[in-house]
């Protein structure tokens, strides 16, 4: 079964076309890693289908289900999840505070106003577990804003499977990473359970071509090559857009 | 791990047994009763009215310093509840208590009705539609004057009976200390409960509570129902406090001041809007009775605020008691 179909998407900005009829599929458990050069069209096909912005044509279903016209908190609520290409966290708060508002999200107590949040066992405990399973307990009072970009990157994953969703849209996680941080945030999305699909945007062709279980290369709004990693990595459509933009096998 | 322990070592519990808390409690029993029992009425009304200002601010608080919606027309949830409180009990004679629930739902459908075209906009321009939507209702209480009284306002609204008369201004300090007290444990919870988390990720960073699968819109509606019903609160104990109301307390200054309070106490603490609220009434009552200039006394003091604690009073006090503790390790 399809986690995610998207159906002859488009979305035009004025008169230029930034997605152009595009269809993908992401299957159950599918580690799919989007590539391609900027302007390509990959975040916003990530922003139609997280409900950021509204497509010109076509249709996104999630689980069998019509969500074109959902808005964001009620995509996720369905099982979707995201990270974004800025990190995009609370960086006025604490990596517990981080925690703790993503933990209770979907929980029934998050419209609760009558009763501390320190009183609701359970969710603390979550926090606790989750933060001790990703070694960050020790980090728990530390505002986020002060953390390292690396940690901030992971973080920034930790929170989006706090809703245990069925679909992770990682929009380039690797993105101002080291080479020893790729390799650590590279190894999480491959520990990832595979009750949860990845849709991935990444520019660090080494680690897409690790993680992917397929590939789609999009190029001026448009799909231009899909398939396994073995055979994108040698499709004459990929060779030709890398080699307008940069090298093709490593980081770009 | 027991909770208050655990709430510690998680560094964003505030137990109910918290020292400071119960410090202040203790000290607000202590001052209302001495003030209630030695001081003179001018005096009594003086603190009555910091109190007033006090639940005021901390209403406001929850909006700008938690939410991060910078309202500058939150004078109309504190004018609309003492007006519709004044012209039922005037108009219609109906009992003051009866009345003012009255009023506090006039607040709050009021911000309900407000909050659904202001909320459309963000940030600056938050601003600017809540300070137009409470000129309209100035407007309309300096302009209809067969109704609201024009300039001269309402006069003659009694103080209520509860058990006891509440005239005498010791009782009424001891009545609005209670109500004080109350207001500010309830919003306390609040901003401590799952709801309160999710107003500060909202004021952090909207689109990734968004993406946590957060209603923001729907929270945003509710804390300024929640913000309004406060304000008015505090409105109804101003229109009883004075017998009276006008469009003063429907203006652009009030708005202001209020908004100056949460800021030099320290927006997004709840208590810092206690202190913003006390030195603004001392501001303003003490240093007029000393010079005329009393407003250029006042501007400069928010000008020093401004350069030197920019975050608030409460802020620039945790900042520095944190660094001396720091010094003497």
């Amino acid at each position: 079964m399809n986690v995610l179909s998207v159906r002859s998407l488009t979305r035009a900005f004025g008169g230029l076309k930034a997605l152009d009829d595009v269809s993908i599929e992401v299957a159950t458990g599918e580690r799919r890693v989007l590539i391609g050069t900027n302007g390509a069209g990959k975040t916003t096909l990530f922003n139609l289908v997280n409900g950021q912005i509204a497509p010109t044509a076509g249709s996104i279903w999630l689980m069998g289900e019509d969500i074109t016209g959902l808005p964001v908190h009620e995509r996720v609520r369905r099982g979707m999840a995201r990270t974004f290409q800025i990190t995009s966290l609370f960086g006025g708060l604490s990596v517990y505070e981080n925690m703790l508002i993503a933990q209770q999200a979907l929980s029934p107590q998050h419209f609760r106003m009558t009763r501390p949040a320190s009183h609701f066992e359970a969710t603390r405990e979550e926090v606790r577990a989750t933060l001790e399973q990703w070694h960050l307990w020790h980090l728990r009072d530390e505002k986020v804003a002060t953390l390292s970009y690396g940690v901030q990157r992971q973080l920034e994953v930790i929170l989006a499977l706090a809703s245990k969703p069925r679909l992770l849209l990682l929009d380039e996680p690797m993105a101002g990473l080291s080479v020893e941080e790729t390799h650590h945030v590279t190894d999480i999305v491959l520990a990832l359970d595979r009750s949860i699909s990845v849709l991935m945007i990444e520019h660090d062709l080494e680690a897409a071509f690790r993680i992917a279980d397929r590939v789609t290369a999009l190029d001026q709004g448009c799909i231009v090559a899909d398939g396994t990693a073995d055979e994108i990595r040698n499709a004459a459509a990929l060779q030709r857009i890398y080699t307008r933009g940069g090298a093709l096998g490593g980081r770009s | 791990m027991g909770p208050i322990r655990m709430a510690r070592a998680s560094g964003w519990g505030e137990g109910l047994l918290r020292p400071m808390p119960v410090a202040g409690g203790a000290i607000l029993v202590v001052v209302v009763l001495a003030v209630a029992a030695f001081l003179p009425a001018y005096q009594t009304e003086l603190v009555t009215q910091m109190l007033i200002y006090a639940i005021f601010a901390m209403s406001l608080d929850l909006l700008v310093g938690y939410t991060g919606l910078p309202s500058l027309g939150h004078s109309a949830y504190f004018g609309l509840a003492a007006y519709a409180t004044a012209l039922l009990a005037l108009k219609l004679a109906l009992p003051f208590w009866l009345a003012a629930a009255l009023g506090l739902a006039c607040a709050v459908i009021g911000a309900f009705l407000f909050n659904l075209l202001a909320l459309r906009t963000a940030r600056a321009y938050y601003l600017m539609i809540t300070l137009a939507l409470s000129q309209v209702l100035w407007s309309l209480a300096v302009s209809w004057t067969d109704v609201t009284g024009g300039d001269n306002g309402l006069p003659g609204i009694a103080r209520p009976v509860l058990g006891i008369r509440l005239d005498g201004a010791g009782v009424w300090l001891v009545f609005v200390a209670l109500v004080f007290a109350v207001s500010t444990l309830v919003m306390w919870t609040l901003v401590r409960s799952p709801f309160g988390y999710a107003l500060r990720g909202i004021r952090e960073n909207e689109e990734r509570m968004k993406a946590l699968g957060y209603d923001v819109w729907r929270y945003k509606l509710l804390v300024s129902m929640v913000a309004a019903f406060f304000a008015g609160v505090a409105g109804i104990l101003f229109l009883s406090l004075n017998s009276f109301v006008g469009p003063q307390a429907l203006s652009i200054a009030l708005s202001a001041q209020v908004l100056l309070m949460v800021l030099v106490g320290a927006a997004g603490t709840l208590f810092g809007s206690i202190f913003g609220a006390v030195a603004f009434v001392l501001l303003q009552n003490v240093v007029s009775s000393w010079t005329e200039r009393w407003l250029f006394v006042v501007g400069a003091v928010y000008v020093l605020f401004a350069l030197f604690a920019p975050a608030g009073a409460l802020v620039w006090v945790r900042e520095r008691l944190r660094s001396s503790r720091g010094r003497s390790r």
